[in-house]
C-alpha cells in the first residue's frame, strides 16, 4: 500500500484516460459503413470524426488515398505520443520499450525504401512517428544516401551496433533480412530486458510479449516454408524467448522437408487449435493472408483479455494501444481496397473485426 | 489523565480516518482528473466519485465528537 513510490507510475490517471478514449473507436458497423462509400466519402466521413484535426490539416496539401493514409499515420502517432506523456514512472518506461515497435517499422521503412531507390515522399508517407526517434530525425536520415549511411545515421539509438555488426551479413547476401532481423532481435530483447515489479499484471504483459514473439516466429515459418527455404537460412530470422515455442521446437518446425510436413509438425504444437480453421482456409484458397490474420486476431483477442483482468494497470494501455492500430490498420485496407476497386468480400476478409 | 488520553483517542480516530480517506481518495482523484481530461462533461460525476471516501473521515469525526462530548 505504501511501497508503491514516486517511480510506480500513475496507473489510475493513464488507465482511466486510455478508457476513456477506448469508447470512441469505431464499433464494428462503422466499418461496414465505409465499405459502402468511395475514397472521397471515406475521406469526408473520417474528416468528421476524430481524425478531424488530421484531415484539415493535410486536406491542402494531399486529396484522395495519399490524404487517407497521411491522416491516419498522423493520428496514429499522435496518439501514442500522447499515451507517452501522460504516463509516468515505470508506467512510461514500460510504454517507452513498447512503442519503440515504431521506431523498428520506421527503420524497416527507411531502409526498404533506400534498398529499393524509392523517392523521400513515397518513403515518408510511410512513417508514423510514435515511438522514441522524432519525425525531424527520420527526416535528417531520409536524405542518407545508402542503406550504410542509414544505419551510420543511427548511432544515437540502441539499435546502432547491433546494426552495425550486421552490415557484414548485408553487404554479403544483399538482402535486408539480416538488418530487420537484428531490429526485431533488439527490440524483442530491450522489451523483455526491462525491470518490472513482478505484478500478476506485469506477468500477464511479458507473456503477452513472449506470445507475440511466437507468432512472428510462425508466421515466418510459414512464409518460409512454403518458399521452400532451408532450415540454416530459417534459424537466423526467428526470435528467441516466445512463450511456448522455443528455439529448439522452432528447429524441429523449420527442419520439416516441406510444407506440409510442416502443417503435420505444427498439430503436435499447442497453437494448432489457433491455426488450423486458418490452415483448412489456406488450402482452399493458396495465400497465407487467412494464417496471418488468424494469429493476428488471436493476439488481439488476447491483449484484449487482458486489458480487462487488472484494471490499474500497463494492460489496459497496452490493449486501446493494439486497438486504436487494428482501428488506422482497417480504414487503411478499406480504402486502399476502395482505390484498387477490389470486391467488399476481399476488402472485409482483410479486416480485423 | 483521563481527559488526555480521551482526546489522545479522539485525534487518532480522526487522524486514521484521514489517512485512510486519503489513501481510498488518492486512485479515485487521479482517475477523475484522467476522466475530466478526456470528456470535460464528466466534471460532476467525478466529483461526486471523489467525495465518497470522505464519509470514512465523517465517521471517524462522529467517533471523536462522541469521545469528547460524551
Amino acid at each position: 500500500m505504501f511501497g508503491r513510490s514516486a517511480t510506480a507510475g500513475n496507473y489510475a490517471y493513464a488507465t482511466t484516460r486510455v478508457k476513456a478514449r477506448k469508447s470512441f473507436l469505431f464499433p464494428r458497423e462503422t466499418y461496414m459503413k465505409l465499405l459502402q462509400m468511395s475514397v472521397p466519402e471515406i475521406n469526408r466521413f473520417i474528416g468528421e470524426s476524430k481524425y478531424k484535426q488530421e484531415i484539415d490539416e493535410l486536406a491542402t496539401r494531399y486529396d484522395g488515398i495519399d490524404l487517407v493514409e497521411y491522416a491516419l499515420n498522423l493520428n496514429l502517432a499522435r496518439e501514442m505520443n500522447d499515451i507517452l506523456g501522460f504516463c509516468q514512472g515505470e508506467l512510461r518506461v514500460i510504454m517507452w520499450a513498447y512503442l519503440m515497435r515504431w521506431d523498428v517499422w520506421n527503420i524497416k521503412s527507411l531502409l526498404r525504401g533506400k534498398f529499393y531507390n524509392a523517392t523521400e515522399d513515397d518513403i515518408r508517407e510511410t512513417f508514423v512517428p510514435a515511438g522514441s526517434i522524432s519525425m525531424q530525425d527520420f527526416n535528417d536520415l531520409l536524405k542518407k544516401g545508402s542503406v550504410p549511411d542509414v544505419v551510420e545515421g543511427l548511432s544515437k539509438t540502441i539499435f546502432y551496433k547491433p546494426l552495425i555488426n550486421a552490415l557484414d551479413d548485408f553487404n554479403k547476401t544483399k538482402t535486408l533480412a539480416p538488418l530487420e532481423n537484428t531490429l526485431d532481435l533488439v527490440y524483442y530483447e530491450n522489451l523483455l530486458s526491462i525491470d518490472l515489479p513482478g505484478t500478476k499484471a506485469d506477468e500477464l504483459f511479458v507473456s503477452f510479449i513472449r506470445r507475440e514473439i511466437d507468432f512472428t516466429n510462425l508466421r515466418t515459418l510459414f512464409r518460409l516454408k512454403r518458399a521452400g527455404l532451408e532450415h540454416e537460412k530459417i534459424m537466423p530470422m526467428l526470435i528467441p524467448g516466445g512463450a511456448r515455442l522455443n528455439m529448439d521446437d522452432l528447429r524441429k518446425l523449420a527442419q520439416a522437408p516441406g510444407f506440409d510436413d510442416f502443417i503435420n509438425l505444427l498439430k503436435e504444437y499447442s497453437y494448432w487449435a489457433e491455426t488450423a480453421e486458418a490452415v483448412d482456409r489456406y488450402r482452399q484458397t493458396g495465400s497465407l493472408n487467412a494464417v496471418e490474420i488468424a494469429l493476428y486476431k488471436d493476439q488481439i483477442a488476447f491483449a484484449e483479455k487482458i486489458s480487462h483482468l487488472y484494471p490499474l494497470s500497463i494492460c489496459p494501455i497496452l490493449g486501446y494501444a493494439i486497438r486504436k492500430n487494428v482501428e488506422v490498420n482497417n480504414i487503411r485496407t478499406i480504402s486502399r481496397g476502395k482505390e484498387m476497386e477490389l470486391s467488399d468480400e476481399v476488402i472485409k476478409s482483410q479486416l480485423v473485426i | 489523565m483521563v481527559d488526555g488520553l480521551v482526546a489522545i483517542g479522539a485525534g487518532i480516530a480522526v487522524g486514521l480516518a484521514g489517512i485512510g480517506s486519503g489513501l481510498a481518495e488518492k486512485d479515485i482523484g487521479a482517475a477523475a482528473v484522467g476522466a475530466i481530461a478526456e470528456n470535460p462533461k464528466m466534471f460532476g460525476q467525478a466529483l461526486i466519485f471523489t467525495v465518497i471516501p470522505e464519509t470514512i473521515v465523517i465517521f471517524g469525526l462522529v467517533i471523536a465528537i462522541l469521545l469528547m462530548f460524551l
